[in-house]
């Protein structure tokens, strides 16, 4: 029992925690005077000659939930409380498969200079992502029980994903303009991993003879994880050493990664780019554990891997007539039937979740750019597609307004907006990808929140700007 | 904080403290067990019992034995109880009033004879177990000095002949030797009395004395003679129990065999045994004769040991549960054919009957119903309101070879009414007549207005119907019957979440 709670509690705090550079597709990332669309393309153009922010520079928070809609498993009166839970309607709306994922980042430091071929950047963030998917089975069996899952092909296969991680990462990018039409970019990340959780396998199937509406269990649970605390093993049974937050614990699991990026503006109208981000990798080997769940050979309803219930037996009954503690009896045997084992890890290594994109813009006039941008982005549950459409306006050197239309599997609605203003030095920004999500935040299929505030030096240099003086200071140079 | 005052906005849709319903639907299969059991798993439940057995290849049978000891015993033929002979003696006194001036001492001798009476028997010796002889003498013969009684037809445990000056004699190991002078046997006892007194002379005309001879508490413990026919009463009841409960009808039993055994240790006494009744009763119910004809007549011979006098008689019988009892009555007719053999009856010697009824169940049930009332302790259980309806799916695989038909009936004792039947038909499981599995499928649909009387009542009413559909069966061991019990549990509609 204490490691199914430590179990559900490892599960909990996934759910509950949220991940990382939210590499979901923002309206920040379409902005022409804010550095933070570095983020989405290392080869993004920085006109800036510098900038910093300490503890304020970004702060994002998502939830992307496709597949669960809260007003459908409620209805509600006039004051707008819910007051009936309709769980056919709920069921109803959910699709065949749901995930919800949570994401946070916290940028602690950012800086950035330009040099004379290029732009430095330099950045420390904290990144949490979460991801859960889960599919109609769970829900379904659970509302409206097993008689829609009857057969040996149709069983209710429960299928459950959970992944969390939190780490913090530095990074060193560097810009450069190789031509007039070329921009390329790198950024390399030194990482350092906080907990980690993963579930490999999380599923169970339940199948129902149509006839004897024999019950067989098939399950599987494999998670690793990798904790804050340490834990011994005594006796097969894992205990925590000591609870509390022990600030040491944010400097292990170290990892690595890197962002690539490239840029080619083919006129002065239309330019395409393309980033991979967040290749790499880290590698968890502090308090790292692995918890596998197996169905055990407890008796007589076992049955090759099985649990396989045919009903009580003829000396269960007996049991249950004459002895006042069958169903305690009965519940212990049981669970002798079904096991989770902790097993200390001496590490493992997981890739970083990552993301590609590609986009394609068209310049209206300087300051009225339309673009269009296929991501796939991975929070840990495989790469999912979204597909964005963007207009930027950016005026005076000193405003970007940017709104967004974004696609993705389940999720239609997402109209965004962002703002950036640079007063004199001081930029501010703020963005959405789904204004409706403030509305109506737990039926949008997206709530998020960029924001930040960050300190600009220098005037403005347009990319073409850059590549006249850098050429002029090479002729220079050569002369000398 | 834009963000924040729209989602403030919201915050009434997660504020569940209105909540009052759950509303959904549903239909769980569930199976629920797979029990079976057996005619052997059922007697092992009933525990010791030594009325049902089985023979080798495991079928059932009644099994009654029971003993009539002592039906006859030596002991009451030999004891004889206190017997007494009396004799007056009187003769004429030739000088009445004359007295002798000196007395003159005399003896008067006489022969006083008993006879051991015996309606069926004539003895010849018997040996004493118990016996107090005691004589008296009274009369006008004046001063008696001694009283000389003897016998040469009874030897003492010396070896000696009977004689004896005193009044009162044991005779325990004794022995009667009762042949006349011509050596045939006879049954009187001749005791000589000799009477020393002093003659004085009397007034009266003639002298006269009683004699008393009396045999105390006389019991034989060996007799040798010749006994006549004689007849010997019985009636028996035995009281038993037998393990079906509330059993309403005949069960027709077939092929029931019985054994009798004796043991007679009277030596040379042959006898009959006539059962003038022997049937099964109890209640008001017809009894259940067990032969078919009466009397039923058995050879009885000498044996110490029991042996059989009447091997695996064919009896039929109908026997209805509610029996309790079985009476056998009958007389014993010693020396039937009056055969004049010397017998030797000892006190110890006894006839005893054993009868062993071997009843295999095997019958023919045209109709016997079960009932039985099952307590409900359901008074805790709310019905809960999401459930509508619960369908109970039972496969029956039967191997008895009856039919059953199950009725069951809500009772609610405190009103003494019948809230009506948990299932809407009889349900019927179908037997196996010829060894193999027979299936029967069943169901039992309990909405939720039946669910609510069943939560109502605290009993049910059980009449289990038993019918063998013509045929003689016969009950296995291994006769089985299985229930494999399944539900669907349909559920919708609203729960309130308050209560």
């Amino acid at each position: 029992m204490k490691h199914i709670r430590i179990f559900a509690t490892l599960v909990f705090m996934a759910v509950l925690s949220s991940a990382s550079v939210a590499q979901i597709v923002s309206p920040v990332d379409f902005m022409r005077y804010n550095p933070r669309s570095v983020n989405a393309n290392p080869a993004f153009y920085t006109s800036d000659f510098g900038y910093f922010d300490l503890m304020l520079g970004g702060y994002t928070v998502g939830v992307q939930n496709i597949g669960l809609k809260y007003d459908k498993f409620f209805r509600f009166n006039n004051a707008g409380q819910p007051t009936v839970l309709d769980l056919d309607n709920g069921v109803a709306s959910l699709r065949d498969k749901n995930y919800i994922n949570t994401f946070v980042n916290v940028d602690v430091f950012n800086c950035g200079r330009r040099t004379k071929h290029g732009y430095f950047s330099y950045s420390h963030r904290f990144r949490e992502v979460e991801s859960m998917t889960f599919n109609k089975d769970l829900v379904k069996l659970l509302a409206n029980g097993n008689s829609a899952f009857l057969g040996e092909a149709n069983p209710a296969d429960i299928r459950v994903n959970v992944s969390a991680r939190m780490i913090q990462e530095f990074n060193f990018g560097y810009q450069m303009s190789l031509t007039d039409q070329w921009n390329i970019g790198l950024r390399l990340k030194f990482l350092m991993g906080f907990m980690d959780v993963k579930t490999n396998a999380l599923n169970a199937q339940l199948y129902t003879d149509p006839e004897t509406y024999a019950l067989k269990l098939m399950s599987a649970a494999d998670v690793r994880a990798t904790l804050p605390y340490e834990f011994v093993m005594e006796d097969g049974k894992m205990k925590i050493v000591d609870r509390r937050f022990n600030p040491a614990t944010l400097f292990k699991n170290y990892g690595f990664g890197v962002d690539l990026g490239a840029e080619y503006k083919i006129n002065d109208q239309w330019g395409v780019a393309a980033a991979l981000n967040d290749l790499g990798f880290i590698k968890w080997n502090n308090h790292s554990v692995n918890f596998v769940g197996e169905i055990n050979d407890g008796g007589s309803y076992y049955d090759n891997g099985a649990f396989v219930f045919t009903g009580l037996t003829n000396e269960q009954v007996h049991a249950m007539m004459e002895d006042e503690h069958f169903a305690q009896n009965l519940m212990d045997s049981l669970t002798s039937y079904f096991s989770l084992t902790p097993q200390t890890l001496a590490g493992y290594t997981t890739g970083l979740y990552s993301n590609m994109m590609v986009r394609g813009y068209y310049d209206l006039t300087p300051e009225h750019r339309f673009s269009a941008q296929f991501m796939g982005y991975n929070v840990g549950m495989g790469m999912k597609p979204a597909m964005t459409l963007a207009y930027t306006g950016s005026f005076k050197e000193q405003y970007d307004v940017v709104a967004t239309y974004t696609m993705m599997p389940g999720s239609f609605d997402n109209l965004g907006i962002g703002l950036s203003a640079n007063f004199g030095g001081l930029l501010m920004y703020v963005a959405t990808n789904n204004i409706f999500g403030f509305f109506n935040p737990a039926n949008r299929s997206h709530l998020h929140a960029q924001f930040g505030i960050s300190f600009t030096s220098g005037e403005k240099v347009s990319r073409a700007e850059t590549i006249v003086i850098r050429d002029q200071e090479m002729e220079a140079e050569s002369e000398d | 904080m834009v963000a924040i005052l729209m989602l403030s906005c919201n915050k009434n849709r997660f504020d569940f403290d209105n909540l009052e319903t759950v509303e959904g639907s549903g239909q769980w299969k569930l199976p629920i067990g797979n029990v079976s059991t057996t005619l052997g798993d059922v007697l092992k439940q009933l525990g010791e019992n030594d009325l049902i057995s089985y023979d080798e290849d495991g079928n059932l049978q009644i099994h009654y034995s029971f003993k009539l000891n002592d039906i006859l015993k030596g002991s009451s033929f030999l004891s004889l109880g206190t017997m007494n002979f009396s004799s007056e003696i009187r003769f004429a006194n030739p000088f009445p009033g004359y007295h002798l001036p000196d007395p003159i001492d005399t003896v008067y001798r006489f022969q006083q004879s008993i006879e051991l009476d015996a309606d069926s028997a004539v003895l010849e010796t018997a040996v004493i177990k118990t016996c107090t002889m005691l004589s008296t003498i009274q009369g006008n013969l004046g001063n008696v000095s001694r009283v000389e009684i003897s016998s040469s037809d009874i030897t003492m445990p010396n070896g000696d002949s009977l004689f004896t000056t005193q009044s009162e004699v044991d005779l325990a190991g004794a022995s009667f030797h009762l042949y006349d002078d011509f050596g045939n046997p006879d049954t009187v006892v001749v005791f000589n009395y000799a009477i020393y007194y002093q003659l004085e002379g009397i007034d009266d005309e003639e002298y006269h004395f009683e004699t008393i001879l009396g045999m105390n508490n006389l019991k034989l413990q060996q007799l040798s003679g010749h006994v006549n026919q004689f007849v010997y009463e019985f009636d028996i009841d035995t009281t038993f129990s037998l393990p079906l409960g509330n059993i309403d009808g005949n069960l027709n039993l077939v092929g029931a065999k019985v054994n009798v055994k004796e043991r007679n240790s009277f030596e040379n006494l042959y006898a009959q045994l006539s059962i003038n009744t022997a049937e099964f009763y109890g209640g008001s119910l017809a009894p259940s004769t067990i032969f078919d004809h009466y009397p039923f007549v058995l050879n009885v011979v000498p044996s110490y040991d029991y042996v059989s006098i009447l091997d695996n008689e064919t009896v039929n019988l109908s026997l209805n549960p509610k029996y309790d009892a079985v009476r056998f009555a009958g007389l014993v007719d010693f020396n039937p054919n009056a055969v004049d053999n010397l017998v030797t009856i000892y006190d110890t010697s006894t006839l005893s009957v054993a009868i062993d009824a071997i009843i295999p169940m095997q019958f023919n049930v045209p109709g016997v119903t079960y009932i039985d009332t099952i307590s409900l302790n359901l008074g805790e259980i709310s019905a809960p309101s999401l459930v509508k309806e619960i369908i109970l799916g039972m496969m029956f695989e039967s191997e008895l070879p009856f039919n059953l038909s199950v009725q069951l009936d809500m009772y609610k004792s405190t009103t003494g009414e019948i809230l009506g039947g948990l299932v809407d038909h009889e349900m019927l499981v179908n037997g196996s007549f010829d060894g193999t599995p027979v299936l029967t499928n069943e169901s039992i649909s309990i909405t939720q207005d039946l669910l609510k009387k069943l939560l109502e009542s605290d009993m049910l009413i059980m009449r289990v119907g038993v019918n063998t559909g013509g045929n003689d069966v016969l009950l296995n061991l291994d006769n089985g019957l299985g229930v494999t019990l399944k539900a669907d549990v349909l559920y919708g509609g609203s729960m309130d979440v308050n209560n």
